[in-house]
């Protein structure tokens, strides 16, 4: 055994790192993680300062429970078939193959995680396999020394495959960020990897980062193919996948950790110590074994949870909102004061150098006098600052200027409405929830006087009737004496988690045949998998200029809507 | 900057489309080859772009579970095929996905679907 370190971690307890993991943590590209904020939970629990270093380095710690687990019961449950394909040496190379992508899969997350993610892929599609993305993917595999040619060809059709996977129930297409960690560990593969005396398998890190499975075809393939490359599709559906998975785990129980919010306990070594593998009509597919069973539904119920209350709680969908909007009006602020120095000539190709693979780089990306290099939540914050005088900009740094939210749930807005007027309330609103001209990249919409002007023009469908709905808001708030200065910003129905349980397998003797899909006995447990809070209608969260008194406002507004709705579902 | 028609909206309209044809389904392929030719249209003449993937399709059909619900590799609609009911669905169908979305977008949606529906 060689030389091992260990961390201590607030979540896991100590994690061992064995010194070849060490040359990866070390360098600069995975040390910038440590200024990438984990998620926007900090408006509402300041203590969530969480990281994607920390995140990464517990998603490697249970991809080492998830991978002792699994071969240990998969040896069982395969039996001869498993020791004739994988000799000793190969499931070395497999575990640091697996662990590597473990800990590299959130290498090329942007600054502030999800909220800037689309960032990186501004106009193009990833399901476009010409997207600029996908070029540079492809390219950088095809210039990697550590690959063969043959695997890049079968990667290529692979991945064309799951980015239009529609038809397939088992993968899913990978996101933004995780074609950017692919194309940041083949650009630094040399380095990451220089330490290990046995170099692990890059086009499997690949893949398990992107999701991206191994085709196989019983029918056609030979078994030695469908026995190697489905332990190492169960690999990668380990790491990412529309089913339970190491990197979800770990996220589940950090966030709510380290935000200080009580959930529901996950025992992830009971958990991971349950995995094992079936034969789904001749594919092999990763499994619990049927002791899990109550810690799988725990998961589930705290997805759920974090889902309903804390993504989509309107403080923290506010701060998601302020941020995309300050990038944005900072790009363009940046434009309008330099136009004359700048070699940049809109906001839209500013964003796109400060999102691009170079700045994430140690060598960085020149933004006319300045190298942006290892971009983190720091760059993008001073970024921001140098344009502090714009409203939105102030607004983020200055709590009391931003907006608040009418009511703070879903169960509030049916309370202060009433059940059965919470739908034509909802539907009132929709000429102006839905109207595009008002609506930014995150979906919310600002109203106040100048949105007259907006919308008041012939070349707009339906215009009228979202100036009906702004002159009920406009009458409220009047009789209310406060500023006309709204902002809509609509959830989503679906709290349930993207936990797919027509996939997740759960095994109930040591044999790969005998397995049931986890959906055929939901209705023996919980049911939590299935959504049972699914909006009738558009739910949004308004947020006021001015602090109002709700239950004035709601009862004005019941009034109005009752007097003007020219509508009734 | 470039502004984006969020992808409910190019789903919502192309089933607009396909209820005006008497069709109560579409295919994914084909909202996908709708929102291909939509993306190259809006963005040249209108500084604006589409993003439909086929996990808007589902998140749609997850957000809006009274519209639509999807089949296999189909989007239908979630009602029977009652006319009455399929006119009075339509008619939501509008006020939730059309209004207030500028007019040259609605016709270059419909000049997409029209193409896309021929083809088929």
């Amino acid at each position: 055994m060689g030389k091992v370190k260990s961390i201590k971690d607030l979540v896991h307890g100590y994690i061992q790192l064995e010194y070849e993991y060490w040359n990866i943590i070390d360098t600069a590209e995975f040390q910038r993680l440590k200024w990438i904020e984990q998620i926007s939970f900090r408006a509402l629990y300041p203590s969530a300062r969480h990281d994607r270093f920390i995140h990464s380095i517990g998603t490697f710690h249970l991809g080492k429970l998830a991978f002792e687990g699994f071969i240990n019961n998969a040896i069982i449950t395969l039996g001869e078939d498993f020791n004739m394909y994988y000799t000793q040496e190969e499931l070395l190379n497999l575990k640091s193959s697996f662990l590597s992508a473990c800990l590299l899969h959130d290498v090329g997350h942007a600054p502030f995680s999800h909220t800037y993610e689309d960032l990186f892929n501004y106009k193009d599609k990833i399901r476009n396999d010409k997207c600029k993305l996908n070029k540079l993917l492809f390219s950088e595999l095809k210039s990697n020394k550590l690959v063969s040619e043959k695997e890049v060809e079968q990667f290529i059709n692979d991945y064309k495959y799951i980015i239009v996977s529609e038809s397939s129930k088992t993968c899913k297409p990978p996101s933004a960020h995780e074609v950017v960690s692919s194309i940041l560990v083949l650009k630094n593969s040399e380095k990451f990897f220089s330490s290990f005396s046995n170099k692990p398998d890059l086009i499997l890190i690949i893949r398990a980062i992107l999701g991206c499975v191994y085709a196989i075809n019983p029918n056609v393939d030979n078994n030695d193919r469908v026995i190697r490359c489905g332990i190492k599709n169960c690999m990668i559906r380990l790491l990412n996948s529309k089913t339970v998975d190491v990197d979800k785990l770990d996220y589940i129980v950090r966030d709510s950790k380290m935000s200080g919010y009580e959930n529901t306990q996950v025992d992830n070594i009971r958990l991971l110590k349950s995995l094992t593998v079936v034969s789904v009509d001749d594919v092999l597919f990763p499994a619990f074994k049927k002791s899990a069973l109550s810690v799988l539904d725990n998961v589930i119920k705290a997805k759920n949870a974090q889902a309903k209350w804390i993504i989509s709680h309107p403080i923290v969908q506010y701060e998601a909102y302020l941020m995309l909007k300050c990038i944005l009006v900072a790009a363009h602020e940046y434009i309008h004061k330099n136009s004359e120095k700048s070699e940049f000539n809109t906001s839209d190709e500013l964003i796109e150098a400060l999102f691009s693979i170079e700045s994430l780089s140690e060598e960085g990306k020149r933004i006319d006098h300045e190298i942006y290099r290892l971009l983190s939540d720091m760059d993008i914050i001073a970024f921001i600052k140098n344009c502090y005088g714009n409203n939105i900009i102030e607004e983020f740094f200055n709590r009391s200027k931003r907006y608040k939210p009418v009511w703070k749930s879903h169960e509030e807005f049916v309370f202060l409405f009433g059940k059965d007027f919470a739908k034509s309330v909802a539907d009132f609103f929709i000429p102006i929830i839905s109207n595009n001209e008002l609506t930014e990249m995150s979906k919310s919409i600002i109203v106040d006087e100048g949105t007259f002007y907006k919308i008041n023009r012939e070349d707009y469908y339906g215009a009228q009737e979202v100036e009906k709905v702004l002159n009920v808001l406009k009458r409220v708030s009047e009789e209310n004496s406060i500023q006309f200065s709204y902002i809509f910003i609509p959830v989503k129905s679906n709290f349930s988690t993207k936990i797919d349980a027509d996939t997740t397998y759960i095994q109930f003797k040591d044999d790969k045949d005998s397995y049931t899909k986890y959906s055929n006995i939901l209705n023996s447990l919980s049911n939590e998998a299935e959504p049972q809070n699914k909006y009738e209608y558009v739910f949004f969260y308004l947020y006021s200029k001015e602090k109002v008194d709700k239950y004035e406002f709601a009862n004005q507004l019941k009034r109005h809507i009752k007097e003007n709705s020219i509508y009734r579902p | 900057m470039c502004r984006r028609i969020s992808a409910e909206y190019i789903i919502g309209n192309v089933l607009i489309e396909a209820l005006e044809r008497k069709k109560s389904f579409v295919d994914f392929d084909v909202i996908i080859k709708v929102d291909d030719f939509l993306y190259k249209e809006l963005l040249e003449k209108y500084d604006t772009f589409s993003k439909v993937d086929f996990e808007d399709i589902y998140s749609t059909v997850d957000n809006y579970p009274y519209f639509f619900k999807a089949k296999g590799n189909r989007l239908e609609l979630a009602v029977s095929q009652d006319e009455g009911e399929l006119e009075g669905l339509k008619e939501r169908l509008l006020r939730y996905f059309r209004i207030g979305l500028p007019k040259c977008v609605v016709e270059a949606i419909h000049k997409s679907s029209e193409m896309v529906f021929n083809m088929v």
